[in-house]
């Protein structure tokens, strides 16, 4: 089908990101119209039904949608790590999976960590999760924006064959950039976690 | 931002291949760990996504070996790399794939990415389409006109390019079994690519040698191969070298750099494998 160009008007409204409220009252395109799909996750053990849009990431989802906000966005490109959440347990990066991608599966966000069977009886700290724990206690944290996502990639490493010494933690975490460059004290919080977690099992 | 793109998430291969034939202009999705930034960035032109992921619980995510006639390795094209890496079928097979799929991006990408996806996605800096293309072997592709095999000398065209149909998705991927092989590459420390990625396998009268990252998608290296079937010593490769036109500059690295990275690569892969 021929297609005209758009007039000057329009490509004017889409450098001002106008053009989708104006292409909506402009024309009865029908394809514009925002389409939703039908969605079924459980996050922090909580079941959640949606109806969602296919580009959806499940870190718009967890903040946007839902207001966990504990899971933060950085680069939004797969590369700093700090949208990582736990899927049936393994740490992914929640930017970079589409919310339809994680059909009927298990999230666990920051939030949810205290919920975990690892929780202790720490008379101050006593809702906080042993890594989140061992995070204070080294304070291995700056700004505390990579934080969250450090956590639950620490948490998805107690079951995996990571072994407990700094080489092989720092190379663990390589999917997770701290802009403060705290790697020190966040690698010896890990080891600490660790050792507690898998003795715990 | 309201989106105008349209989803399918198929149970089934035959539903998946029924759904790309129904809109060329759809895209699939297997792990999605390439082509979601993409999409992030305004760069992906598709009006349809057509998410794989529940074919994971089908045969596409699963990893099998035979025996007869020669002995082979099958990965389902849904098997994740941290799935591979983990898999003792596949370290027994050889260590070479488990340590390349161990080594891929980070720790969270591996849980998402797909081999199959990797594969049909041929990133000039991958590190799948080095490994494979080593041991040889063939691609099994589905579409609704049915299954054919890829002869994996035949799958590899050059940058984003593969000898899949448009409408053909990659079923599974089975591989020759080396008697010994390595895979290294020199990361860029940003992205963690493979600046420049060599593998190399041996065989009983041969030897396979592919490089990935020279910037022109994945090539196998002849005069070495050569050189090396007839001696596999450091040595025999002292008078080769790639050509520089084989490769491409960037900001990370120049043709002449990215070329003779590939030969030390090389050279150190030959000495691995000799101390195995």
């Amino acid at each position: 089908m021929p297609s005209e160009k758009p007039p000057e008007w329009r490509l004017r409204a889409a450098v001002f990101g106008l053009l989708d409220v104006m292409s909506d009252h402009a024309t009865n395109d029908r394809t514009h119209d925002p389409m939703h799909y039908p969605l079924t996750l459980s996050v922090n053990h909580q079941t959640i039904t949606q109806a969602v849009q296919a580009d959806l990431s499940l870190l718009a989802l967890l903040r946007q949608t839902l207001g966990l906000t504990g899971t933060h966005q950085g680069c939004d490109t797969a590369q700093c790590g700090a949208c990582t959440v736990l899927v049936d347990g393994q740490a992914i990066k929640s930017c970079n999976v589409l919310a339809l991608q994680m059909q009927s599966r298990q999230i666990t966000t920051i939030e949810g960590l205290h919920q975990s069977p690892a929780s202790t009886d720490h008379p101050h700290l006593d809702t906080l999760h042993v890594m989140q724990q061992a995070f204070i206690e080294h304070g291995a944290l700056q700004c505390g924006f990579c934080t969250p996502g450090m956590i639950m990639r620490a948490v998805a490493m107690a079951t995996e064959r990571v072994p407990i010494d700094e080489h092989a933690i720092a190379h663990a975490l390589g999917g997770n950039l701290c802009r403060c460059t705290g790697y020190q004290k966040i690698v010896q919080a890990v080891m600490q976690g660790l050792r507690i977690l898998r003795a715990q099992d | 931002m309201s989106t105008s793109r349209r989803y399918q998430c198929p149970k089934t291969i035959a539903q998946a291949c029924e759904a790309i034939q129904a809109n060329p202009q759809a895209k699939f999705i297997a792990g999605g760990q390439s082509i979601l930034p993409t999409m992030r960035l305004g760069l992906a032109m598709f009006d349809e996504i057509i998410d794989l992921h529940a074919l994971r619980l089908t045969e596409l995510g699963q990893i099998t070996r035979t025996q007869h006639p020669s002995p082979t390795l099958t990965l389902g094209a849904m098997t994740t790399h941290a799935q591979i890496a983990q898999d003792a079928q596949v370290q027994a097979f050889s260590p070479m794939l488990s340590q390349l799929a161990a080594g891929i991006g980070d720790a969270q990408v591996r849980n998402m990415g797909t081999v199959g996806g990797s594969l049909a996605n041929n990133d000039p800096s991958a590190c799948w389409p080095a490994g494979v293309l080593a041991c040889g072997g063939f691609i099994t592709a589905q579409s609704v006109s049915g299954q054919r095999t890829i002869d994996i000398d035949d799958f590899f065209m050059g940058l984003y390019t593969t000898a899949l149909a448009p409408d053909e998705m990659i079923t599974h991927i089975t591989l020759n079994k080396p008697q010994a092989a390595t895979y290294l590459k020199f990361e860029q420390p940003a992205s963690r690519f493979a600046l420049v990625g060599v593998a190399i396998a041996q065989f009983e009268s041969m030897v396979r040698i592919a490089i990935t990252g020279l910037g022109h998608g994945v090539m196998r290296w002849p005069a070495a191969q050569d050189a090396l079937s007839k001696r596999f010593d450091v040595q025999a490769l002292q008078d080769i070298t790639l050509d520089p036109c084989d490769a491409t500059q960037d900001i990370h690295a120049s043709a002449v750099y990215r070329v003779h990275l590939a030969k030390v690569l090389c050279e150190r892969a030959v000495q691995s494998n000799l101390s195995v």
